[in-house]
């Protein structure tokens, strides 16, 4: 099926309007018809009207000759007289020899009728002639005329309804589909700003202003974007607020826990590890409270420096290389330099946890290459790692809050990634995911020039 | 030692009241801002250890009160983590180290003596049981015999060897020794930690790293 609207309606409007004017052509042709054989009957009353004056007199051939003269070859008249016998009396030459088929009838009303026959002087051979025969005293007359400049009139009328017709629908359907187009054009509009919407819609769909249905609409999506984006505000701010009410009790408990241990000189089992519990609450609550305040714009760049993704890149490559050797993961870090402009601590913590998130889910004996670059204007760090990878519909879900379904080693809080995403784009970067074979992660940022030597 | 603990939370207050006196330090507190500037006015104080959110008075105007009252007692300010600023601010206001909430005891314990040694000499030779650290020649052996460490190792043992008989935390080793305190979900210490473990203590019967589970490491020719 067509998944056009606009050409949708452009058929349907050629439709009608084709069935439409059809319709109408229809009665117009019949209307015509109708008039033109009323206004031969006249005359046909007309003329039977003179020669019954001259009819039993010696003017009846002298008038037969001049009236069938006195027409047009188109509306050739044919005229015939018979007595009650049924012998022609006198007749026009153009009566074929058979004479009138119905001329010799009993007494009765006059009558009206078609009548075909192969006329020997017409070209397409066959005429058909609308005639009318009566009873005048004795004699029977019956008079003829030509129907073929009636037809070729017909036809001709039929021949321009029918170009008109079509020029009517083509024009029509043309002109529904541009009226259509123009009206949804704000449609295409509206679903290119939302497709471009984030998972926090923000921002607005394109409204025309004119207050059309398409207008409305834009208003009403517009509203329920606004509320959506509200409750997901809610919904942070919320969290916010628990993380936040969590750290001091956090604190508290961890803090006596310590103590607690530290009396008996070396924690027991159980201490120790609601420890490491709440050590791991405390680095979770810290990463939702970070990841909260980068995505809430108030992690606005503060600190800006000229620095080479590389030299940073290779620094946290040596240093996480240790972790890399215990699980026999080969991780190498090459490219060019790639100077970029932005809090270089920040940057650090993105890479880190792409890093993090890389030997997390490589095999062991597997491999993690970073590679470091420019391309097009934008600095570029991508970590690969020789994992299983990733099915297309994970490739954006990976960067949602508490997403982790890739099953590595370790489990992470599911913040890793989207704090990365988070700080890249405070400085108007991204990090994007695909996976040709293993998984990649590109982190993008706004490549700063050459370094002033 | 005499310490001030200037903190309004009575939840973050009485363990480190309890925690410091365990360790043998004399604990005033005060609850709010006014009180802690009273107190730390007329108190010769060791070391005062400040929160920054405080009723009354905040932690910062409290802090430049004590400086322009002629106070040098070492400061140490507690924060919420996300008040990066405030750790410039605190700084330039006179504080002499920070520490962002949430923190392990461990970890206060250990800057607030870091804070009352700052001053004395630093010894360039250490020695820990049969362990000797020589922070000149970079050069540590244990029982005569040479140990052939890689520069991050013998970092991490100077830093170790320093705090002796105190426990370090990991975010203390990290932001030290490697100089890069970012979070991270690999334990890069850990693995350090072992490597220093199978050059000092595995050929020796008398183990000198100790783990403190929960909390970090520590350096101690006792058991």
């Amino acid at each position: 099926m067509n998944r056009s609207i606009r050409l949708r309606i452009a058929l349907a409007v050629f439709a009608v309007v084709v069935s439409l004017v059809a319709l109408q052509n229809v009665w117009v042709l019949e209307r015509f018809k109708h008039g033109f054989t009323e206004e031969i009957d006249d005359r046909l009353e007309e003329d039977l009207g003179e020669i019954r004056l001259v009819l039993g007199t010696p003017a009846l051939a002298e008038w037969i000759q001049e009236a069938s003269q006195r027409q047009r070859r188109e509306d050739e008249l044919f005229i015939e007289v018979r007595d009650a016998d049924g012998k022609i009396v006198a007749h026009s030459l153009n009566v074929p020899d058979a004479g009138f088929p119905g001329a010799h009838g009993t007494i009765g009303p006059p009558k009206l009728y078609y009548w075909e026959f192969a006329h020997p002087r017409s070209r397409s051979g066959a005429r058909r002639v609308r005639a009318l025969e009566a009873w005048v005293g004795e004699y029977h007359v019956a008079i003829g005329i030509s129907l073929q400049e009636t037809q070729r009139w017909y036809w001709g009328l039929r021949k321009n309804l029918a170009t008109s017709l079509l020029a009517i629908a083509v024009l029509g359907a043309l002109s529904a589909y541009w009226v259509a187009a123009r009206s949804l054009r704000p449609v295409s509009r509206i679903a290119a700003q939302a497709r471009a919407l984030g998972s926090l819609p923000d921002g607005v769909l394109p409204r025309t202003g004119s207050g059309d249905e398409i207008d409305r609409l834009a208003a009403v999506l517009n509203d329920l974007l606004h509320r959506i984006r509200e409750e997901v505000l809610r919904v942070r701010r919320l969290t916010a607020d628990a993380a936040h009410a969590l750290r001091t009790p956090l604190t508290a408990i961890r803090g006596h826990l310590e103590l607690d241990a530290a009396g008996a000189g070396d924690a027991s089992e159980p201490v120790a590890t609601a420890i490491e519990q709440v050590d791991d609450l405390i680095r979770f609550v810290n990463r939702l409270l970070l990841l909260e305040k980068l995505e809430s714009g108030m992690g606005e760049p503060t600190a800006r420096e000229r620095f080479d993704l590389l030299e940073l890149a290779r620094e946290l490559v040596d240093h996480l290389r240790v972790i890399a050797e215990e699980r026999e993961i080969s991780l190498e870090c090459r490219g060019e330099s790639a100077w970029v402009e932005a809090d270089a601590v920040w940057i650090r913590q993105a890479i880190v946890n792409l890093l993090d998130n890389a030997l997390r889910h490589t095999p062991l004996g597997g491999k993690v290459a970073v590679d470091v670059g420019t391309l097009g204007g934008a600095a570029e760090i991508s970590v690969w790692d020789s994992g299983k990878g990733l099915p297309p519909d994970q490739l954006e879900r990976v960067f949602e809050r508490y997403y982790s379904t890739r099953g590595g080693t370790g489990a992470g809080t599911g913040l890793g990634l989207p704090i990365a995403r988070a700080i890249a784009r405070t400085y108007g970067g991204d990090v994007t995911a695909t996976s040709p074979g293993g998984a990649r992660f590109v982190l993008r940022l706004p490549v700063a020039g050459e370094a002033p030597i | 030692m005499r310490v001030l603990v200037v903190e309004d939370e009575l939840r973050v207050r009485s363990f480190v009241e309890r925690g410091l006196r365990e360790a043998g330090f004399a604990v005033d507190s005060a609850v709010d801002g006014e009180d802690g500037l009273r107190l730390g006015l007329v108190n010769p104080y060791d070391a005062i250890v400040l929160d920054l959110m405080l009723p009354r008075r905040d932690g910062l105007s409290v802090l430049r009160e004590l400086r322009s009252g002629g106070r040098a007692t070492p400061v140490l300010v507690l924060s919420a983590r996300e008040e990066i600023d405030d750790k410039v601010r605190g700084l330039d206001a006179g504080a002499d180290d920070y520490l962002p909430k949430p923190f392990a005891f461990a970890e206060l314990l250990a800057r607030l003596r870091a804070l009352l040694r700052r001053g004395t000499a630093r010894p360039s030779l250490l020695e820990v049981g049969d362990l000797r650290v020589d922070l000149l020649a970079r050069k540590a052996e244990r029982a005569g015999q040479k140990l052939d460490l890689t520069q991050k190792e013998f970092a991490l043992l100077e830093y170790l060897a320093r705090h002796a008989g105190e426990v370090v935390t990991r975010t203390m080793i990290s932001e030290h020794v490697w100089d890069m305190n970012f979070d991270s979900f690999s334990n890069v210490i850990d693995v350090y930690i072992r490597y220093l473990r199978r050059k000092i203590d595995e050929p020796f019967e008398k183990k000198l790293i100790h783990t403190r589970r929960g909390v970090g490491y520590m350096l101690s020719a006792a058991t």
